[in-house]
């Protein structure tokens, strides 16, 4: 039995249609009219022991509703959901003490209080040993680089300093099954970098199970082996991220430096100019062309240096959602 | 157990520090109402003829519900509403614990908190009006099971309104209704046995609100004594065991209502 075990997951939020204007307001205190939110419609996937499976689709997806039902906050409409054994929505307080939630969009941390408070109360309520929760917090503040900032009020805290202070409670109790929605939101390039440091190495050492979700692919490229693609609350895709790539990446950017002047015209013979800025261009080129375009643009042109680089890979998953 | 409900007691007590100045106020704005009534009753009462003995009791009864009313109180509700309407109660039910533990912990830090900066003002106006007080000594062991029964009830109906909020949107109109049961059927605004004229018996102590203070005060100041005593604690005690029934069904449909709002 895997892991983690999704089986024909719907989740459906039902609001009421709210009118327009006092008149509309007034109708909609005798007929309320509701309708169903179709925000997870049917989904199932499998996760082993020990995975980093990235979760990524559109905003409106329907990535942290299914992240909020394998963590047991809310009720599945239908579909069966198990991790560890455990129906999540049971909420045993066993199941709590192996899991993790961590969303980067919501302050787990008492607010008003330095977040040594909020570890000082995991430490109790998951019953974490002493000795325990000593050496694991030691690590993690090292790690993290928060030295500083445990002391400090919550509410005073930058995003990022938040961020890892919600990481940090999050981890305390050594969970074996880790829920990480957009954990990278907000930070600056050398802490997402950190952080995913520190995610692939939590993953390593304690061979737990981890589920990300994040709009930044370079998290999820170097992070996650397998991807689940998720758009309207229906599995796109789910497998190597290497695939995706190598379906949809159809083209190649060649960058090149001229040492004199060559007219935009020209350059655009070649193929789509991304950007241009004398001395440096920027052109993307279909993949079967590629070459061929390296070739002329060494010989034909004043080039100075060549450069030929695999697509963005936001433009790839962009184009997949568009394609799908 | 206890040890995990120590360290939340101990973290809604740091909690509270941080709203020092908002609790000054609260802490002191009942005592104006309650005080007023007292002098409103024993002036529409006239005992210019001589009733001490009645007159003691308004004057006791006014002057000890200063401090019942602050033991028995609960005021979260809204609070709570607006925690399930923000998505603000995942976290607590993220964690190992239950959610009403919290609620419970906060209430209790913040009465001792209220009460522990009353004491002067409660030792200056028991000074002035220290010969019309009394109290019950032989009742004082019925008075404080009742006073615990009232804080159960009195808790777990603000903890129901608050609650609501899983099906409604604005905790504030059940609040207010709860509001204006309380003042006239508890005892607060008048001692519930001068009022028999007004509302029926009957319908009092079949409503929660008495249990929540005149019952105990009456309690205290040997008003409710021999049959009576032990109908009203089988009637309270009805009552703290039906609405912790309430709340366990209440809680466990909410949930499955919550919408986990955020992130
Ligand atoms: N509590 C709620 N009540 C009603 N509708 C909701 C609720 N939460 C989410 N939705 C709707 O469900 C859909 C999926 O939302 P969800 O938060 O799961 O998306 P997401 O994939 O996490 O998006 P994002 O990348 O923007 O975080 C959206 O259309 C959203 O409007
Ligand atoms: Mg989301």
């Amino acid at each position: 039995m895997s892991i983690i075990e999704v089986n024909h997951l719907k989740k459906y939020y039902r609001v009421h249609k709210k009118t327009e204007g006092f008149k509309g307001s007034i109708m909609s205190v005798f007929n309320r009219k509701y309708y169903d939110v179709k925000a997870v419609n049917d989904v199932s996937f499998q996760i082993e022991e020990g995975e980093l499976v990235g979760f990524i689709g559109p905003n409106g997806a329907g990535k942290t509703t299914t992240l909020k039902c394998l963590s047991g906050l809310l009720y599945p409409s239908e579909g069966k959901v198990s991790v560890l054994g455990y129906t999540p929505n049971e909420r045993k307080h066993e199941y709590l003490k192996k899991i993790a939630l961590v969303m980067g969009q919501k302050n787990q941390l008492w607010w008003d209080l330095p977040a040594i408070e909020s570890f000082n109360l995991n430490k109790i309520l998951y019953e974490v040993p002493e000795s325990h929760y000593k050496k694991t917090l030691g690590e993690l503040v090292e790690l993290l680089n928060v030295q500083d900032t445990l002391n400090i009020q919550v509410r005073k805290l930058s995003l990022g300093q938040r961020m890892k202070c919600e990481l940090i409670a999050a981890l305390i109790h050594s969970p074996k099954v880790l829920f990480l929605d957009e954990p990278t939101i907000g930070l600056d390039v050398v802490m997402q970098q950190n952080l995913r440091q520190f995610i692939k190495g939590y993953n390593r050492k304690y061979k737990a199970t981890i589920i990300l979700t994040s709009h930044y692919m370079q998290d999820v490229e170097e992070l996650c082996k397998r991807v689940i693609v998720i758009n309207n609350g229906l599995i796109l895709y789910d497998g190597p991220l290497e695939d995706i790539i190598k379906k949809y990446a159809t083209h190649k950017l060649v960058s090149v430096i001229f040492h004199a002047h060559v007219s935009k015209e020209k350059l655009a013979e070649l193929g789509e100019v991304k950007e241009y800025n004398f001395p440096k261009a920027t052109l993307s080129i279909p993949l079967d062309k590629s070459n061929m375009v390296a070739v002329k643009l060494l010989q034909d042109f004043p080039t100075s240096d060549l450069n030929i680089e695999e697509e963005n890979i936001n433009d790839i998953i962009a184009e997949f959602f568009k394609k799908s | 157990m206890f040890s995990k409900f120590k360290q939340i007691l101990s973290l809604e007590l740091q909690d509270l520090n941080e709203y020092k100045g908002d609790l000054f106020i609260y802490t002191f704005t009942p005592f104006i109402l309650t005080l007023v009534l007292m002098v409103v009753w024993l002036s529409v009462l006239d005992f210019s003829s001589g009733n001490n003995a009645e007159k003691s009791y308004i004057v006791s009864y006014f002057f000890f519900q200063l401090i019942v009313a602050r033991l028995v109180g609960a005021w979260h509700a809204p609070y709570l509403g607006e925690k399930i309407r923000q998505g603000d109660v995942s976290k607590y039910l993220l964690k190992p614990a239950s959610f009403i533990w919290y609620d419970i912990a906060e209430n209790i830090v913040e009465k001792i908190w209220k009460i522990t900066f009353s004491l002067p003002l409660y030792i200056i106006i028991g000074y002035f009006l220290r010969r019309n007080l009394f109290i019950s000594w032989e009742n004082i062991l019925p008075f404080l099971v009742s006073l615990i029964g009232a804080m159960i009830i009195y808790f777990l109906i603000e903890h129901l309104i608050g609650l609501s909020a899983f099906w409604l949107s604005e905790t504030g109109a059940i609040d207010s209704y709860n509001e204006v049961f309380f003042f006239i059927t508890s005892g607060k605004l008048f001692p519930l046995s001068y009022v028999t004229k007004l509302i029926p018996l009957g319908v009092i102590n079949i409503l929660p609100y008495k249990y929540m203070l005149g019952f105990p005060l009456d309690v205290l100041l040997g008003k409710t004594t021999g049959q009576t005593l032990w109908s009203d604690f089988g009637m309270q005690f009805v009552w703290v065991v039906g609405l912790i029934l309430l709340y366990k069904v209440v809680w466990s449909k909410g949930l499955q209502k919550y919408g986990g709002y955020g992130g």
